[in-house]
């Protein structure tokens, strides 16, 4: 926050980016935030049921140039096989209703039809995970994570936040997630523990 | 301890940069654009998407694709779905 004009090379030694020289950079671009990516598909266990324990947690990256090497080097959003996620959220937020930064939050979700979609999901979900690195949410830290489902019929993109109860603040992320991730459809909101009961309202976007 | 990361800068340490005014992008490379007033480490779209095809390692600590059941197969074996 303030300024820290120890951390600043002087003279000529200057940081050395990716761009510069890829093999023997010395500065990354950092992340507001640290984020942990996970990989779950129950679908390929016997017992299905067992969620948790299908759910693997892949990696922590915090500087853009991690990310992209995590990126470029996983399956692609459209050669997964049904049934998986992938869950990018903050560092110490696990994806699942019951963590504490869930419990009172809810989730924008859209389900967009596979067969409509197949070429599009990859960039649409390269884009959500950006607006959450890059931080252009206006609202960020009520943003916990995002969510890719690959099902048979559909593709569902989600983003979890953390409470539910703020319709400003609610629609403020959802027309940044719809608009960052090229999304077309309608978006919709509705808090977790609507969701794990009949229908609530839905707030739309 | 930033400050002791980035005053002996080695290749590869990959020190986190602070202030980007100590930054000469190549040309032909956009700078972040909406750096936050804050000191939060904001990066829009067009700038992250600058690194898809530089930053392309695989980290040493991110499992492998058959670790994870992501292997070639399932590729192959769920063309048309």
């Amino acid at each position: 926050m303030a300024q820290d004009n120890l951390a600043v090379p002087s003279g000529d030694n200057k940081y050395v980016t990716v761009f510069n020289d890829p093999v023997n950079f010395n500065a990354k671009h950092p992340l507001h935030n640290s984020w942990t990516l996970w990989f779950d598909n129950p679908g390929k266990k016997s017992n299905a049921n067992n969620w948790e324990q299908s759910l693997k947690e892949l990696i922590t990256f915090d500087t853009v140039e991690d990310f992209w090497g995590v990126y470029n080097n996983i399956m692609k959003t459209c050669d997964l096989s049904i049934s998986s996620n992938y869950h990018l959220f903050k560092q110490g937020i696990k994806p699942m209703w019951e963590d504490p930064a869930n419990k009172h939050g809810g989730k924008w979700s859209i389900q967009l039809p596979r067969n409509k979609t197949m070429s599009e999901i990859d960039n649409i979900w390269l884009y959500t995970m950006l607006a959450c690195i890059g931080e252009a949410f206006e609202h960020a830290d009520e943003v916990c994570g995002v969510v890719v489902s690959v099902r048979k019929a559909f593709f569902r993109i989600s983003l979890w936040t953390r409470t539910s109860d703020n319709q400003d603040v609610a629609m403020s992320i959802g027309r940044t997630l719809k608009k960052s991730a090229n999304i077309d459809g309608t978006l919709e909101f509705q808090s977790h523990h609507d969701s794990s009961k009949s229908q609530g309202k839905a707030w739309t976007v | 301890d930033i400050a002791r990361t980035v005053s002996a800068p080695a290749p590869l340490s990959s020190a986190r940069i602070e202030n980007f005014g100590a930054v000469s992008y190549p040309t032909g490379i956009q700078s972040p654009i909406n750096a936050d007033p804050q000191g939060k480490f904001r990066y829009n779209r067009d700038f992250l998407m600058q690194f898809m095809s530089v930053c392309t390692d695989k980290p040493e600590s991110l499992p492998s694709l058959e670790a994870l059941g992501m292997d070639e197969n399932d590729r192959r074996s769920q063309s048309s779905g």
